[in-house]
């Protein structure tokens, strides 16, 4: 059968997932949005904040007692009667008022020392390399360990009956996380700008050209899941890549856009990209927006000069959009399905520069929140003493923190996502 | 060598000649492309990349100096005891400072849109390059610099360089007072040297990575040490008593480098000509340059003393710039997407803030990188967020709305329905962008041969495209050419009285498929 506008199938969608699958021209996303409103509404979810540009670690997660930090840190050194103190050697920098609070509760959790071996000091290839979960002694991998998690959902079985997993991110660039081969990735900056506007002066010519645009927009045929990886050297493909963005594109808009107009969240956020794009994560997952995984950012954490005052911004933004993100949730009664994972691409250098500013380092605190985890700190402080390159070493790989999300929290196996196996740590209280 | 045979001269038609032009420039009409293309193909190359560099421009008066330093406001801020005065002389400054960097950005997109062969003032190749440069050695006005003079000043040296030996460039570089702010490098001291910018100058701006250690770093960290800026006057100094004069070992060779040696031997490290061919090829001729292709022109460029002229001039009369690869593959980036459709439809640069704000959100705000790696391009131009915004920005260019009403739609429009009509009645007080499809057939001096339907199709596509279209495409827009408004079948003509508005619906379609994303 043919449909005559993206509304009228979409309204025809509402009425089960068979329909929508025998046309040729809708998308994988449609079908699994359709499916997933019955199988994917318990599943659990993933909400990744990327803080970018190398988070100072060790003034985050101070270790007050240690004489060699105080030696490292003349001038950005926190005592500890400044930071609020978790233990005897270790406090939060004073702005994260809220996560001390989560602590408390047992509902956050510090894994210490995460990084991994021959640490990239390159912004680029150190992101690169969390993303896709590839290091240097790796084959050079340009998916991504979330787009991974993707495709292994997909793998073997029938695209049309597949639960939505499909991945969300809020901001002008799709992470390279999410990148894989069934191109499921949406990335949304704007909500109210997500859709296609015809010009058509009068409703009928509006109407044609949207026709029109949906068969100029249409992916090839018998393409769901597997087609479409990006811009090749080959026009067609490139042509069918930019098709399928495209109907992804405006049909998510159309569904996020329902859910958003409900206005479920309950929550104080403060002003900021990072806590206006919690909110709307909030409100998504309220309305079962079929998504397993978020991903948002917050920016600005290379503070190679003067960094108390932007660190302790920086910091303050992080603490108050997460902490009403999670008010948010709890209000709701939607906590339980939530967890959070916090990185960033690497830490800073152990001494401080003479900008009264911190280079790149390596090793660092990961920050997760949520009811389900074993909550408090993984892990040894750094050891200052033991300095590689002037930088803390590594305790934890990264890959272990994924694997034990991948596996204890979403359920998928971790080995053929990450390549290899890697030891999980107990992260969640059932683990 | 066989890679870059030249084409045949036989085979350069409009089309090569219009893919030329997007490439080497902004793209144009087609009428520049037919011209062009009756030149034949080497007189064509060359009059794009012989042009005379343009040394001494004017500033524009937006990137004056500001008449009181930042200095100089902030002690005077200090005499002032009432701190709702304080503020109001704050919000004033920063107002003024919004003002110079939006100005500054409508300058340079001016430039460039009214690049053409026929303007010897302005060619097309040195604005493409300058654009090139400014994304490969990012920097970005925020945090840092938050000023116009010393972004226009790198600016123009970008411009002055475009064409030159690589050598050359980064000669003029580690003396940039922007970049130098921009990654740190003013305030670094032999004490305790800042790596940033050293790292940066290997890893993005000649090497890429895995071709030095961190020692390599550290060292030529050392070298720069002292390379610092006056940031009042924005003047290059060299500040003796923080540079370390020591003895370094980089890259296997040993003395007391300053950085000027660090550059010199960047220059002779072969891994710099790879990655250097490999970054251009992406711009100007595929996004997933091989193996082969790559070391053609490395070894074009390193044996040619990195002459870049040269190198240009080789490529695009090569066989293989007009190969399957290479032709119809590459996603235009923003500024070009943006200011090609201006120039095919023959209009000048909207001096508007409402074409900054797309830009921005389709991913290229000028002289606002994302990062210090610049806009990394190809695929990355493209997502689910930033196609939507290309496609109806599309609809922005045909329909044209004010700035105002722009941002409420693009924050309000929720309800499709009332959107529909808010927009159809925002286009009639259109403020910005006035194009009327009959003038255009009336400069191409085409009107009287628009006979039919098919052939209106046919001269949109031509004009805007610029290549043969799928048989989808044109078929697709032949439908929507011959439905009227009530949706009964009545082919267009350019007698109609909603001809403009008919004209403006095709052409929004063709900016609204994948084929007009690529060049």
């Amino acid at each position: 059968m043919f449909l005559h506008t993206r509304r009228e199938f979409l309204s025809t969608g509402i009425k089960g997932a068979g329909l929508l699958a025998a046309s040729a021209f809708v998308p994988a996303f449609v079908t699994r949005t359709a499916a997933a409103t019955g199988a994917g509404r318990d599943q659990k979810i993933l909400v990744v904040v990327q803080l970018s540009g190398g988070n100072d670690g060790l003034n985050t997660v101070i270790p007050f007692t240690d004489d060699l930090y105080a030696k490292a840190r003349p001038t950005l050194g926190l005592t500890g009667n400044e930071t609020l103190k978790l233990t005897d050697h270790l406090g939060l920098h004073p702005a994260l008022t809220d996560f001390r609070k989560e602590y408390d509760a047992g509902r956050m959790a510090i894994v210490q020392n995460v990084g991994y071996p021959n640490p990239n000091r390159s912004h680029f290839r150190s992101m690169e390399i969390w993303h896709t979960g590839g290091d240097d002694n790796d084959p050079r991998r340009v998916e991504g360990w979330l787009g991974r998690f993707f495709d292994a959902k997909c793998q073997g079985a029938d695209p049309r009956k597949l639960p939505g997993d499909i991945g969300m991110s809020f901001g002008k660039v799709m992470p390279q996380a999410f990148r894989n081969q069934s191109n499921v990735g949406i990335a949304i900056n704007d909500p109210a700008t997500f859709q296609w506007n015809p010009s058509g002066e009068t409703s009928t010519l509006a109407s044609v050209q949207e026709q029109i645009f949906q068969k100029l927009n249409q992916p090839g045929s018998g393409t769901s899941m597997q087609a479409a990886g990006g811009i090749s050297d080959s026009e067609p493909e490139t042509i069918d890549f930019l098709r399928h963005t495209a109907m992804n594109a405006v049909i998510a808009g159309d569904s996020i856009r329902g859910i958003l107009k409900k206005e479920r969240t309950r929550g104080k956020y403060p002003d900021g990209v990072l806590a206006e794009q919690l909110r709307m994560v909030a409100s998504l997952i309220g309305g079962d927006f079929p998504s397993r995984v978020y991903y948002v950012a917050q920016g600005g954490y290379d503070t190679h000069a003067d960094q108390s005052g932007s660190h302790a911004r920086l910091l303050g933004d992080f603490n108050s959009s997460v902490g009403a993100f999670l008010d948010d949730l709890r209000n709701q009664q939607i906590a339980d399905k939530v967890t959070v994972l916090a990185f960033s691409e690497f830490g800073r250098r152990v001494a401080e520069n003479g900008s009264r500013g911190t280079d790149h380092g390596a090793a660092a605190p990961v920050f997760l929140f949520g009811e389900s985890l074993a909550g408090g700190i993984h892990g040894n402080a750094p050891d200052l003493s033991d300095l590689v390159d002037g930088d803390v070493k590594h305790h934890f790989d990264f890959r272990q923190v994924y694997a034990s999300l991948l596996d204890d929290w979403l359920h998928a196996d971790s080995e053929p996502i990450l390549g290899r196996r890697f030891d999980r740590l107990k992260l969640l209280a059932t683990s | 060598m066989a890679l870059l045979t030249p084409l045949l001269a036989r085979n350069f038609t409009p089309y090569s000649a219009a893919h030329l032009l997007w490439r080497a420039g902004f793209g144009g009409t087609w009428e520049e492309a037919v011209a062009l293309a009756d030149l034949g193909l080497d007189s064509a190359v060359d009059r794009l990349v012989f042009y005379e560099p343009s040394k001494d421009l004017p500033a524009p008066e937006c990137a004056a100096r500001p008449e009181e330093s930042g200095k100089a406001f902030e002690e005077r801020l200090r005499e002032i005891p009432d701190e709702e005065v304080r503020q109001i002389e704050r919000r004033i400054r920063n107002q003024k400072e919004r003002e110079q960097i939006r100005d500054l950005k409508l300058w340079w997109l001016d430039r460039m849109v009214s690049s053409s062969l026929s303007n010897p003032a302005i060619p097309p190749l040195e604005e493409k390059l300058t654009l090139f440069w400014h994304s490969h050695f990012a920097t970005g006005y925020e945090d840092k610099i938050n000023a116009t003079f010393p972004l226009w000043q790198q600016n123009q040296m970008f411009r002055s360089f475009a064409i030159s030996p690589l050598p050359d460039q980064l000669h003029a570089l580690i003396r940039d007072p922007a970049m130098l702010v921009w990654l740190d490098n003013a305030s670094s001291h032999r004490n305790n040297p800042n790596e940033n910018f050293a790292r940066e100058l290997m890893e993005l701006f000649s090497m890429g990575v895995g071709h030095y250690s961190e020692k390599d770093v550290k060292e030529s960290a050392r070298a720069f040490t002292g390379y610092s800026a006056d940031r009042e006057e924005w003047t290059f100094q060299f500040r003796e008593a923080a540079h370390d004069p020591g003895e370094k070992t980089f890259l296997g060779q040993t003395g007391p480098f300053r950085g000027e040696d660090i550059v010199t031997i960047i220059c002779q490290h072969p891994a710099t000509a790879s990655f250097m061919a490999r970054k251009l090829l992406q711009f100007f001729v595929c996004t997933n340059p091989d193996q082969e292709i790559t070391d053609a022109v490395a070894e074009r460029y390193r044996t040619s003393g990195y002459n870049l002229r040269d190198v240009l001039r080789t490529l695009f009369r090569s066989e293989y710039f007009y190969s399957v690869p290479a032709t119809n593959t590459v996603v235009k980036s923003p500024v070009c997407l943006a200011l090609g459709a201006l120039k095919a439809m023959r209009s000048p640069m909207p001096r508007d803030e409402v074409f900054l704000e797309a830009l921005r959100v389709m991913g290229q705000d000028l002289f606002f990188p994302p990062d210090v790696n610049g806009w990394p391009g190809g695929g990355s131009w493209i997502n689910s967020n930033t196609l939507l915004i290309r496609y109806n920005f599309a609809n922005f260019l045909m329909h044209g709305v004010s700035a105002d009403e722009f941002k409420t739609l693009e924050r309000k429009a929720v309800d499709r329905t009332q959107s529909r009509r808010d927009f159809i009645e925002s286009e009639r007080k259109l403020a910005t962008v006035d194009w009327n499809p009959d003038d255009h057939l009336k400069a191409s001096g085409e009107i009287r041969r628009m006979q039919t339907s098919k052939d209106i199709v046919d001269y949109f596509i031509r004009e805007f495209l610029q290549r043969e279209p799928s048989r989808d495409l044109r078929a697709a827009l032949l439908q929507l050419a011959e439905t009227d408004g009530a949706g009964g079948r009545r082919p267009m003509s350019v007698q109609d009285s909603n001809f403009n508005e008919r004209a403006r619906g095709l052409v929004h379609l063709i900016m609204s498929s994948p084929d007009y994303q690529l060049s």
